[in-house]
Parts: C-alpha cells; sequence; structure tokens
C-alpha cells in the first residue's frame, strides 16, 4: 500500500518534470540532402564480382549540414554508400561488415531528440530511416545511403560484405579507405623522396636484414641528439601505401600534430628527425593506448621500403594534456609493445612473414634504464622485422623465419 | 533549475529502485558454481603435438592470488599452460585470446597516482605471473597468465598457435574454451530442459508442420496474467540448449544473471554510474504462460544501450532438436513509464534488430542455416504497436529461423531455407 503511495507521488512528479522539460523544446527539425555537400561526386568506387560500391564520408560540418544535427559530437560517423547489384539474383548488404558495432537510425534520431519538439523528433526519425541504406538489393538494381558508424579520426578504413542471395556465388569482401575532409595527418607533410639520396640508401636482400640490422641504431634520442630515447625495436619491410592500409585495417588511426616546438622537443628523434608518422590505437579509455612512430630507414630490402619504428604503451593513470603523453606512464617492458605489434598485423591480415633480429639494446629488468623523458624501461634486446602486406593474408599463412631459431629469450620473464 | 529537477528525478529513482531490490531479496536462493581451490577446475586440450591447459580463477580467487581486486578493474587473469610436443617452435598469440589483452605490468600500475619514483613501475610478481613469451619452444612447457577483458558467467576464448615447419609450410591451430566462472547466478544453469514440458507433451515435427505451428503462435509476448500483448515473437531458433549456448557466447553475447539481492544492487550501482552491468537481470515477458527460459544481452557502451533476447524453448522439437521461440530488441535508451519507473527504450524498427543478429551470429560462425516464417503479421511504421510499457514497434511481419552450432561454421557455409520470402 505504501509502495503504491510512493509509486503514485512519485509518477505525478515525473510528470510534472518531463511536462517541463517537453515544454523547452519547441524546435521544428530540419535537415538539407546529399546534394548540397560534395560527397558523391568524390565517392570512392570499386568493382568486383558482380557489384559496383561507391562509398565516401561527410566531414564533421557536411554531416551537419545533411542531417541537422552534430552528428560526430556523439561520436557517430555517416558513411554514406551506393551498391549496385548486377548479378542475376537479389543480393545482400551486410551492415555489420562496416561497424560491428553500428547505430541503427532510429537510435541516432533518439540520441538527438532532445533538441526538437516531438513533431521535430518524428520527423528526423524519418528522415534518418529513409536515408539508411537498406539491406536486400534486387538483381539489377543500385541501392544507396547511409550506415552509422562510430567516428574514427583521420582516413576512414571499413570493409563492405555483399553476398548473394542464391546460387554458389560467394561472399564479395570489399575493403576501403577513404579520406574525410579536414584532416591533414602527419605523414601527407612528409616528402618521402627527398629524405634521402639515391646513394645514401642501402639495397640489400632479405638474408643480409639481420646482420645490416645491427649497423642500425638500437634507440631513438631527445631532440638535442645527447638524450637516450627508448629502444626503436620494430622494423617494417613494405611499401608505403601497404604499411599505410595494414595499420589502419589494424585498427590505427593516423594523427595530425601541430608540429610545435612543445610536440618536438617530447619527441623521440632518429636519424636527427622526429617521426615522419604516428599512429594511435585506444582501447575505448583514452589513457590505454599505444603509439607508434616511424621513420623510412635508408634501406631497401628486395627493392621494398624499410620502416623502422617504436611503439609506446600507456599504462596506469596519469594526467594527460591535449593529445601527448605528458605525465602518462609507459610500460617500461617495451617487449610487450613489439609482441603486440606482431600479432595485431597477423590478426588484421597484414602479415606476410616476420622474424626475430637480436640486434637491439639488451636491459634487464632489475636494473631499468631511464630515457630522457624519465621512463624507465627494459629489453630482451631483441627487434622484430615484419614483411607487410597491403593485401588480405589468411592467419594460415603467416611464415615464421625464424632468425632466432631455438632462442628462449624473445620477450622471455626472467 | 535543470539540475535541480534531475536531482530531484535521480533521488525519486534511487528510492523506487530501493524498493524494488528489497522485494526482489525475498526470492530463493540459486545455483551457482562452487569457488575455492581454481586449480580444481582446470581443463586441457590437445592438438597436433601441442597440449594447452587452462582455468579461470573468480573474482575472490584473483584476488588471494594478486593481492588486488583485478575483476572491480575490469581485468580477468587467464591461467594457460602451453606444452610444444613438436620439433619446430610455435608461437602462441594472445591476441586470439583477447584483442586487448593488458600487458602484466599494466595491470600491476592499475593504481598508480605519481610519477615520484618512476621505477616503482617495474613489478616483478607481475612480470613473473605473466605468461611472458610468445614462442614455446620445442619440448618446452610455458605456463602463466594472461590478463584480459572481464567477461563473467562463462569465458569462452580461443588459444591459438602459429607455427612454421622445416619446409616452409605454415599452421594455425585454434583450440576453444568455454569455462564457467563462480560468482554469478547465471538463469540458465538451473534449468531442467527435458522436464519443461510431460513426456507426452513433447512433438517432433517435419518442416511443413514446424513452419504452420510456428504461423500459428501468438504474434507477441505477454504479461504475468497472460494478458496484454507486447512485444513480437520475431525469432525462432533451432538447437539444442548446449548449442544455443555456446553459439550465443561465440558471438559475444553476455549470460544473465536472476533477480537476487546481489544483482539488483548491482543494477542500481551501473544506473547511478552509467557504467556496465552486463548480466544485469532482465523483466519477465511471457509466452507459454511463463517467462523466458534464458535472456541474452549485448552490451554496448552503457546499460542504456545494449540489444537483448530473450527464449522460451517450445514443447516441439524439428528433426529431433528443440525448437525456441524468441524476442529480440535493441535499447536505445531509458525512459520513465507508470508501470516498472523505468524501462529500455528501444528501437522501433525491431526487423532492423533481428537482421542485425543474423549478421552477428553467421560472422561468429555460430549459424548453420537461416530461413523466415510468418506469424507475426505486419506492422506499419504509420500505425505502429506498443509492447507491454507503451514502446511502439514495426515490423514486415516475420519471424527469423536460425540454426546455430556449436562447431565453428565459415560464413560461406551459411544455408538459406527457402521457407517464406520476406522481401519479395
Amino acid at each position: 500500500m505504501i509502495v503504491h503511495g510512493v509509486r503514485l507521488t512519485l509518477l505525478a512528479l515525473m510528470i510534472f518534470v518531463m511536462v517541463i522539460m517537453q515544454a523547452c523544446t519547441i524546435t521544428p527539425y530540419e535537415h538539407g540532402s546529399i546534394d548540397s555537400v560534395p560527397i558523391v561526386q568524390r565517392a570512392v568506387v570499386q568493382e568486383q564480382g558482380a557489384f559496383i560500391v561507391r562509398a565516401s564520408v561527410p566531414s564533421k560540418e557536411e554531416a551537419k549540414k545533411i542531417f541537422g544535427i552534430p552528428i560526430y559530437r556523439r561520436g557517430i560517423q555517416p558513411v554514406w554508400l551506393e551498391i549496385t547489384n548486377n548479378s542475376s539474383s537479389r543480393a545482400r548488404f551486410i551492415v555489420s561488415s562496416v561497424d560491428p558495432e553500428y547505430f541503427s537510425p532510429l537510435e541516432v534520431a533518439y540520441m538527438h531528440k532532445k533538441y526538437f519538439s516531438k513533431q521535430g523528433w518524428m520527423d528526423m526519425e524519418k528522415f534518418l530511416y529513409a536515408n539508411t541504406i537498406p539491406r536486400m538489393i534486387d538483381a539489377g538494381a543500385t541501392e544507396s545511403g547511409f550506415v552509422f558508424t562510430h567516428a574514427s579520426n583521420g582516413t576512414k578504413s571499413f570493409n563492405v560484405d555483399v553476398f548473394p542471395t542464391r546460387g554458389n556465388l560467394g561472399i564479395e569482401e570489399f575493403t576501403f579507405f577513404v579520406k574525410v575532409p579536414g584532416f591533414a595527418p602527419d605523414h601527407a607533410e612528409v616528402d618521402f623522396a627527398g629524405l634521402y639520396d639515391d646513394d645514401e640508401v642501402l639495397d640489400i636482400s632479405q638474408d643480409e636484414v639481420d646482420d645490416i640490422l645491427k649497423t642500425l641504431p638500437c634507440c631513438t634520442t631527445n631532440r638535442g641528439g645527447d638524450g637516450q630515447g627508448l629502444p626503436a625495436n620494430v622494423v617494417l619491410v613494405g611499401p608505403g601505401i601497404g604499411v599505410l592500409r595494414a595499420l589502419l585495417r589494424a585498427g590505427w588511426s593516423e594523427n595530425s600534430y601541430e608540429k610545435n616546438d612543445i610536440y618536438l622537443n617530447n619527441s623521440n628523434y632518429l636519424y636527427g628527425r622526429p617521426p615522419d608518422a604516428t599512429f594511435r590505437k585506444s582501447r575505448g579509455n583514452s589513457t590505454e593506448r599505444n603509439e607508434l612512430s616511424l621513420w623510412l630507414a635508408p634501406v631497401r630490402v628486395d627493392g621494398k621500403l624499410t620502416w623502422i619504428g617504436q611503439i609506446k604503451h600507456a599504462v596506469g593513470r596519469r594526467f594527460e594534456i591535449s593529445e601527448t603523453f605528458f605525465g602518462t606512464a609507459l610500460d617500461p617492458n617495451v617487449d610487450d609493445g613489439r609482441n603486440y605489434l606482431l600479432q595485431n598485423f597477423w590478426y588484421s591480415h597484414s602479415l606476410l612473414a616476420f622474424a626475430f633480429s637480436n640486434s637491439g639494446l639488451e636491459v634487464p629488468p632489475d636494473q631499468p634504464a631511464m630515457d630522457f623523458d624519465n621512463n624507465p624501461f627494459f629489453s630482451d634486446g631483441i627487434r622484430i622485422v615484419m614483411w607487410i602486406s597491403g593485401e588480405p593474408v589468411a592467419l594460415t599463412d603467416v611464415r615464421n623465419l625464424n632468425w632466432l631459431e631455438a632462442t628462449s629469450t624473445a620477450g622471455d620473464k626472467q | 533549475m535543470k539540475a535541480l529537477l534531475s536531482l530531484l528525478r535521480r533521488t525519486l529513482l534511487i528510492t523506487a529502485l530501493l524498493l524494488l531490490a528489497a522485494c526482489a531479496s525475498t526470492q530463493s536462493p540459486v545455483f551457482s558454481i562452487p569457488e575455492g581451490d581454481w586449480k580444481a577446475r582446470i581443463e586441457m586440450q590437445s592438438g597436433s603435438d601441442i597440449v594447452v591447459s587452462t582455468a579461470v580463477p573468480s573474482a575472490k580467487e584473483s584476488r588471494e592470488i594478486f593481492g588486488m581486486p583485478l575483476y572491480k578493474k575490469g581485468i580477468q587473469p587467464v591461467w594457460l599452460e602451453i606444452t610444444n610436443h613438436r620439433d619446430e617452435l610455435v608461437t602462441f598469440l594472445p591476441v586470439g585470446l583477447d584483442p586487448q589483452y593488458f600487458t602484466p605490468l599494466e595491470v600491476a600500475n592499475t593504481d598508480l597516482k605519481s610519477k615520484d619514483d618512476p621505477t616503482a613501475l617495474v613489478d616483478e610478481f607481475f612480470l613473473n605471473q605473466g605468461i611472458g613469451a610468445l614462442v614455446v619452444n620445442p619440448g618446452e612447457t610455458r605456463s602463466g597468465f594472461v590478463f584480459s577483458k572481464l567477461d563473467e558467467g562463462t569465458k569462452a576464448f580461443n588459444v591459438d598457435i602459429g607455427r612454421t615447419d622445416a619446409t616452409g609450410q605454415s599452421y594455425f591451430e585454434t583450440f576453444t574454451f568455454f569455462i564457467p566462472v563462480p560468482g554469478l547466478a547465471i538463469d540458465h544453469y538451473n534449468v531442467d530442459w527435458r522436464g519443461l514440458y510431460a513426456d507426452d507433451e513433447w512433438v517432433d515435427l517435419d518442416a511443413e508442420q514446424l513452419i504452420e505451428r510456428l504461423e500459428s503462435l501468438v504474434c507477441c509476448v505477454t504479461d504475468k496474467k497472460s494478458q496484454g500483448s507486447g512485444d513480437p515473437l520475431n525469432l525462432v531458433i533451432i538447437g539444442r540448449p548446449i548449442e544455443v549456448y555456446t553459439a550465443f557466447i561465440r558471438a559475444g553475447w553476455d549470460e544473465t544473471e536472476t533477480v537476487t539481492r546481489t544483482s539488483s544492487m548491482k543494477t542500481i550501482a551501473s544506473f547511478l554510474s552509467g557504467g556496465e552491468y552486463r548480466y544485469s537481470p532482465v523483466s519477465g515477458l511471457y509466452v507459454f504462460g511463463r517467462p523466458q527460459d534464458v535472456a541474452f544481452q549485448k552490451a554496448r557502451e552503457t546499460i542504456h544501450e545494449r540489444n537483448h533476447l530473450r527464449l522460451w524453448m517450445s514443447s516441439f522439437t524439428f528433426q529431433g532438436i528443440p525448437v525456441w521461440v524468441g524476442q529480440i530488441s535493441r535499447d536505445i535508451g531509458v525512459r520513465f513509464t507508470p508501470k516498472t519507473i523505468t524501462t529500455h527504450k528501444i528501437d522501433p524498427n525491431v526487423d532492423e534488430t533481428r537482421e542485425y543478429l543474423l549478421e552477428n551470429l553467421s560472422y561468429a560462425q555460430s549459424l548453420a542455416k537461416f530461413g523466415y516464417v510468418g506469424g507475426v503479421g505486419e506492422v506499419s511504421i504509420d500505425q505502429p504497436k506498443g509492447n507491454l510499457t507503451g514502446d511502439p514497434w514495426f515490423t514486415d511481419g516475420y519471424r527469423l529461423v536460425l540454426w546455430v552450432s556449436s562447431e565453428p561454421v565459415a560464413i560461406s557455409d551459411v544455408q538459406y531455407m527457402d521457407w517464406r520470402q520476406p522481401y519479395d
């Protein structure tokens, strides 16, 4: 009985609160159209099997123009797709292939309903629903519309899987890398062709890599070149675009650093310069993330470019200022970062082969060294060399070249 | 003013939730797995001259081992022992176990507050508890913990091993484990499936009979008194209980706790913090005169954003395999209702969520076949129906039939059953 009374009072209060809240929003819903922005014109086109897929990603401003809501602010990035089915049967487009945790259109509307009147909310629902790409594409038909994905920084990388609903035709898997306006990644500002003169570059074969690595610097330095940096224990062999695609496919995001003095002073240097490219991968929680820095090395392996890199894994819950690692503790076991990257490439189907090389700096865990930024670190002194593919490689096809045959020390505990 | 109203609303809700929790505590105790010696629960699998043993300590046991409440930090240690009887070395890949595994020193430093003594970051105890190297040499046995993201209820994971033989040929072997972890009171642990119906109630059907039975079932769930018409029954699952369980666990769904005092308190805590309580009990909806036999949920970022589904085992089987009817919906927010104080607002487009499940199960390789039957009846977007808490929904009227598999099925091998055609 008492519970009943409480419930009634509660109900009355809630209705009162809701009425007040409703009254605050009388704004009608207004939207643009995809024709108001140049997203269709700049769409990336791919054709595979019986399907043609066009893809484009509106920027924050363009999305606001189309949908009339600040959709990026809620971490949502719309991806525009157009799929043409030239097969003789209906095809099914797998929405989850673009983002396994995509947002449904009516969910996006619900997240933004506070901006509008009730009628406005309903109008928004209708607009978002009507502009979502359908799952079914009839034989000979073309369908287009949006998928609402989680926002990412820089070049947007995603898959589009389509399969015919009849017959024995297999699934068609497209992978897209779509540039989003308003974002210039750090590597776009580097003149890679001008980094080295032709006579500076060493051409070697795969068999010589282990020996040549011993002549490359073990570690980075500070800006002045007089302070000890962390080990550069990752070596990637592959063309720039292949490495970029592999990293995007593995879930890394590009960075757009302002090359200001604060950043430059705190950066790690190799060959006398800050990283040519940096990438980030977070674990949802912003303090737990990895940062990868890459430098083009003056070495070509069987004619392929070679990149030397360093991976930093932030741990702990320390202060973080803006986007830099100031005050963030790094995992002192730098081998763990190296081992993670091996698996990350392997599982994202980007790894052709790998080998461990005993050419780095060995530092025992009971006597950790300090880098110029006061980060302790230790390492088994082993570097990893990975041959990277821009095209997918099956998990089962990855080759272990085994330079450290029968070693028991690769990443070993004490 | 807005802040004040919000505070008032929140206070009232807490009071209401506490009252509900008090009611829940009168329920009878439920079955759970005994805790204590985690090493007594070691499970072993062997492959081509590689032996993998594993055990998953509970929250309490982990605290005893590591002296830290790891579960509270969302970290779950998985103990592994890998023995390599081969002539070549093998590579163990922790990413296969958890793509976001934690490093030992990350776990050791979750409480780090000052940078005064950087060398304190190196915690030898945690370093030694980790499994260490990725490489297991010929004849070697390597053991230790991998620190994974917390999954209470059942821990499902793979142990992946790669190797390249002397001729340069590469291999990749996967060991899949489903390990029940003590600590939660999961809804389906104490169901006597066979005893749900009397012996003479069970009936085996052929395809035609099954379609007919499914299409003549009620459209929707009801309330406890078998009244009202709620969310549509838009799913049919065909599979034995163990197949249903492994299929959904592999696809990343969480089990559901029964309502107890503890689970109610956890729901309140997550409501207040806006954080996740992935195993939160779900309210009972009724089919065959009883609440769901099992519920699964898949949390996204907060408790308010999750998909959930309820299943009821029917008294009929198809080619000897149990047939379940179910209901799936996508929570898109929380709102207030006079009946249940708060409820989750569902996506009115229930077909969207139904098709999501088809994609989800096939990508998780948990699906053998699928097809459609009618039975719900078309409900248009312009004239939606309401569920028991007044949420609108609309549908094309079809039920998705899913044959689940406990063995992985490649997406290209999933079969389509040509029963009814919703998209014609």
